[in-house]
C-alpha cells in the first residue's frame, strides 16, 4: 500500500519534470521564433550614427551604490563614457560604511549641495543628505543619503531624475559602450507601449578588463563562475527572449533595464523590505497596464550587453541564491496570487505566473520529495531501481538538450566566445551542470524559503574585488 | 574589444633604458621585427645572438599580442645595428619564425629623441602592415623636415583611423592614431601633435574629458595643439561644451574628406 502510494507520487514527480522542461521547450522555441527577427533589425542598425541622434531620448542612469569603493571610480568614468546622445549618471550612495562616497568626490572633485526638498507626488525615501556635484562634469550626480536598501537607493534616484527613461544599473556591472543605445533603439520602434526593457547580463569573471571596459571575451577559469556562464546563456537566451516574444516576462535583471518613468512612478516605484525588487516591479507594471486596459510591451533586448560578477565561492553564492528564493516566494505570495489564473491578465495569468509558482517557487518540494519517494520507492523493493534512474535521465536528458538549444542561440546571433574550444567548453558545462550543480540550486531556493519564514531578510554577503585589481591577477596567473 | 591598440609592452620595457641613452648622448641601436617565438624561441636567440656577436651588450623584449621582436643594442652606430639586424635576420629565417618586415634605427642617427623614435618606429611598423620579409632602415623625415605637420587621431572606429591615416599621409602630413581616451593621452604625451582629431564617443574616458585633460597637460607644459572634433554627435550641448572646453572645430559624421582637409589645412599652417 504505502508503496504503490510512494510510486504513484513518483510517477507524479516524473510528469512534473516532464511538463516543466516541455513548458521550457516551447519557450525555447518562441526564442527561436524571435532571434532572427532580431538579428535583422541589429544588423541593419546603425548605432554609431544613433548614438549622436537628437531624436532618441534622453536617460537617467541610477547606480545604487552600497560599500563599492573599489569599483565605483571605473563605473562611473565607463557609464560618464557611454555612447549615447544624452544621458545623466546619478550614483545614489545608500548609507555605505566605506569610502565609496569620498573616491567619487575626490576622482570628480564634487561640491556640496543642500538637497531640495522633495516635491509632491514623489516617492517616499530615507533622508537624503546631499547631492554633490561639479559643473565640469555636468552628466553626473552623487546623492549622499541614510541607508534604506536598494530599492531606495532606486527611488531617491527616480526622484531625483531629470529625463522621462530611468536604467537601473548595478555599481558592479559594467555597461558595453553601446548597450544604452541598443536599448533605446528598440524603444524607439514604440515609444507609446514600450514600457520597460531589459538587457543581457553575462559574467565577467575570466575577461580581461581594463579602463572599465571588457577588452577580451574569455570564459571563467573557475568551476562556479563557469557553470553560471551556461546557465545566463540558458536564462537569458533561452528563456527570456522566448517569454518577451509572448510579452509574458516576469524580470527585467536588477542589473540592467531600462523603465518608463512616469509608469514607474504610478505604481509607486520599487518596493523595499525584502530583495527580488527587479521581479517585483515588472510584476506591477503588467499588472498595473493590465488592470487599466492599456496596449504595453515589456520587452528584452539580448544585443545591450552588461557584463558582471559572478559569484566564485559557494559561501556567496549560496547567500546569493537564497537571496532569490526568498524574493521570488515574495513576490509570489504578495503579486503571483493576485494573477493567478484569472483571465484578465492574459498570459501573465493563464501561463507567466502559474509556470513561475508551480514550476519555480514551488520546484524544491515536488522535486525533492518526488526524488525521496522514487528512492523510498526502491528501497522496499531493489529490483525496481530504475525507475530511479528513469527520472534522473529525463531530468538531465531534457535540460541538456533545452541548454543545447540555448547554446545554439548563443552562436547563432551573437558568438561572444572567439575560441571554438570555448564553445566545446560550454557544452561539457551544460551536461556537467545537472550533476551536483542544479540540486545545490534547488536545495539553495528551499533553504531561502526557510529564511523567509523565519523573518530573516539580510541581503546576505557579497563581496567585490577590484576590476583593475582582477586584470593584475590574471595578468599574473 | 579592438586589436589595433598603438601601444606596446615593448615601449613599457625599454623605456628606462632608452632614457638613459637620451640622457648620457650615447648611442644605441634599435631594431624591431615581426617574428613567433616562444619562451624557448626568445632564449635560443638570445644565445646564438651572444655566440655571434659576443662583443655586444643587448636587450631582449618580445610583445606576445602583437608577435613583435624588440632589440636594443648598446654603443653602436646605425652600420652597425644594421649589420646586427642581418644575423637576427638569419636566424629567424632559419627557424621559421619571421612574420614579417624589420626596422632598424640608431640614437643619434636616426632621431635626436630616443624613446620618440622607438615610437614612431612602432607606431609605423603597426599602422602600415607591410608583408615584405626585408629590412628598412629608419626613415627620419619627421626630423629633417620640420614643416610637415603632425596629426593624431583618436576614434574608436578602426576604418575611420585607417581611412583617414591614410588619406592624411598621402596629403603630407604625418598621422598617429589611437583607439580610445586613455592610449589617445598617452600617445599624446609622446608627440605633443600639431592637431587632435577626436571623436566624443570614446571608451575609458569620455572625448569631453579627453578634451579637458589635453588642455590641462598643455596649461602645465606650455604647449599648444589645436583640437578637432569629428564625431557622430549631433546635440547642440556637445558642441557648446567641446567650444567650452577649448576645441576649434567640430565636424559631424558623415563628413566630407575635402572639408576635412580645407579645415585642417585653415587650422594648422595659418595659425603658425
Amino acid at each position: 500500500m504505502v508503496r504503490d502510494l510512494l510510486l504513484i507520487y513518483g510517477i507524479f514527480a516524473i510528469y512534473y519534470v516532464i511538463t516543466i522542461n516541455t513548458i521550457y521547450f516551447g519557450i525555447i522555441m518562441f526564442s527561436f521564433r524571435k532571434i532572427f527577427r532580431i538579428m535583422k533589425e541589429t544588423f541593419y542598425s546603425k548605432y554609431d550614427f544613433l548614438s549622436g541622434s537628437k531624436h532618441m531620448p534622453p536617460i537617467s542612469i541610477l547606480v545604487p551604490a552600497f560599500n563599492e569603493e573599489l569599483t565605483i571610480k571605473e563605473n562611473v568614468q565607463s557609464l560618464l563614457a557611454l555612447h549615447y546622445p544624452e544621458h545623466e549618471v546619478i550614483v545614489v550612495n545608500d548609507g555605505s560604511g566605506d569610502n565609496t562616497t569620498k573616491v567619487l568626490i575626490d576622482e570628480f572633485r564634487l561640491n556640496y549641495y543642500k538637497p531640495i526638498p522633495a516635491e509632491q507626488n514623489t516617492l517616499p525615501t530615507a533622508e537624503v543628505k546631499g547631492v554633490y556635484y561639479n559643473p565640469e562634469f555636468p552628466k553626473l550626480y552623487l546623492i549622499d543619503k541614510e541607508n534604506g536598501g536598494k530599492a531606495d537607493s532606486l527611488n531617491v534616484g527616480i526622484n531625483f531624475s531629470n529625463y522621462p527613461l530611468v536604467s537601473s544599473i548595478d555599481a558592479d556591472s559594467l555597461l558595453e559602450n553601446d548597450a544604452l543605445i541598443r536599448i533605446a533603439r528598440k524603444y524607439m520602434e514604440n515609444p507609446e507601449e514600450y514600457v520597460a526593457i531589459g538587457g543581457n547580463v553575462r559574467i565577467a569573471n575570466g575577461c580581461s578588463i581594463a579602463y572599465g571596459m571588457v577588452q577580451k571575451v574569455r570564459l571563467p577559469k573557475k568551476l562556479l563562475p563557469m557553470l553560471q556562464t551556461v546557465e545566463y546563456v540558458k536564462a537569458f537566451l533561452g528563456g527570456r527572449i522566448g517569454w518577451s516574444d509572448i510579452n509574458g516576462l516576469i524580470i527585467v535583471s536588477g542589473a540592467f533595464g531600462v523603465f518608463r518613468k512616469d509608469y514607474v512612478l504610478k505604481i509607486g516605484g520599487y518596493r523595499g523590505g525584502y530583495p527580488g525588487e527587479d521581479m517585483n516591479i515588472i510584476m506591477k507594471l503588467h499588472q498595473y497596464m493590465l488592470d487599466h486596459k492599456l496596449p504595453y510591451k515589456i520587452d528584452f533586448c539580448p544585443d545591450a550587453v552588461c557584463w558582471t560578477q559572478a559569484p566564485d565561492t559557494f559561501k556567496i553564492l549560496g547567500s546569493q541564491r537564497k537571496r532569490w528564493g526568498r524574493g521570488n516566494l515574495k513576490n509570489m505570495l504578495e503579486l503571483g496570487t493576485q494573477m493567478f489564473m484569472r483571465p484578465r491578465y492574459k498570459v501573465m495569468g493563464w501561463l507567466t505566473v502559474p509556470y513561475n509558482i508551480i514550476f519555480e517557487t514551488l520546484s524544491p518540494y515536488f522535486r525533492i520529495t518526488g526524488f525521496l519517494a522514487l528512492v523510498g520507492y526502491s528501497l522496499i523493493d531493489m529490483t525496481a531501481w530504475n525507475i530511479v534512474a528513469i527520472f534522473m535521465l529525463i531530468n538531465v536528458l531534457y535540460g541538456t538538450l533545452i541548454g543545447m538549444g540555448s547554446l545554439l542561440i548563443e552562436e547563432l546571433a551573437f558568438r561572444r566566445f572567439p575560441r571554438i574550444r570555448d564553445y566545446f567548453k560550454m557544452v561539457l558545462y551544460t551536461i556537467l551542470m545537472f550533476f551536483g550543480y542544479r540540486q545545490l540550486g534547488i536545495l539553495w531556493r528551499f533553504l531561502g524559503h526557510i529564511q523567509f519564514f523565519r523573518k530573516n531578510n539580510s541581503w546576505g554577503t557579497m563581496t567585490r574585488t577590484s576590476w583593475n585589481e582582477d586584470e593584475k591577477k590574471e595578468e599574473a596567473a | 574589444m579592438s586589436d589595433t591598440h598603438m601601444s606596446s609592452s615593448i615601449i613599457n620595457s625599454f623605456n628606462n633604458f632608452l632614457q638613459y641613452y637620451q640622457a648620457s648622448n650615447l648611442p644605441c641601436g634599435l631594431i624591431i621585427v615581426y617574428a613567433s617565438l616562444d619562451q624557448k624561441g626568445i632564449h635560443s636567440l638570445k644565445t646564438y645572438l651572444e655566440k655571434e656577436e659576443p662583443s655586444t651588450a643587448f636587450q631582449v623584449s618580445y610583445d606576445t599580442e602583437h608577435h613583435i621582436l624588440g632589440i636594443l643594442l648598446d654603443d653602436c652606430d646605425l652600420g652597425y645595428t644594421h649589420f646586427y639586424a642581418l644575423h637576427v635576420k638569419d636566424y629567424l629565417e632559419e627557424q621559421n619564425q619571421l612574420l614579417g618586415e624589420m626596422v632598424v634605427g640608431n640614437f643619434p642617427e636616426n632621431s635626436d629623441h630616443a624613446e620618440w623614435m622607438l615610437y614612431r618606429m612602432m607606431n609605423e611598423m603597426m599602422i602600415n602592415q607591410r608583408n615584405q620579409q626585408e629590412i628598412r632602415v629608419f626613415d627620419n623625415e619627421t626630423i629633417q623636415n620640420t614643416d610637415k605637420k603632425t596629426i593624431l587621431i583618436v576614434d574608436h572606429d578602426n576604418s575611420i583611423l585607417h581611412l583617414l591615416t591614410n588619406y592624411l599621409q598621402r596629403k603630407g602630413y604625418i598621422v598617429y592614431a589611437a583607439v580610445d581616451g586613455k592610449n589617445g593621452l598617452e600617445q599624446y604625451q609622446k608627440l605633443f601633435p600639431d592637431l587632435v582629431i577626436t571623436e566624443i564617443n570614446l571608451s575609458g574616458i569620455g572625448g569631453h574629458q579627453f578634451i579637458n585633460q589635453i588642455k590641462t597637460i598643455d596649461k602645465k607644459t606650455n604647449n599648444h595643439s589645436e583640437i578637432m572634433v569629428l564625431t557622430n554627435k549631433h546635440l547642440e550641448e556637445d558642441i557648446k561644451r567641446t567650444f567650452e572646453h577649448g576645441a576649434a572645430e567640430y565636424i559631424t559624421k558623415p563628413f566630407s574628406l575635402i572639408e576635412l582637409e580645407a579645415r585642417i589645412k585653415r587650422l594648422v599652417e595659418v595659425t603658425e
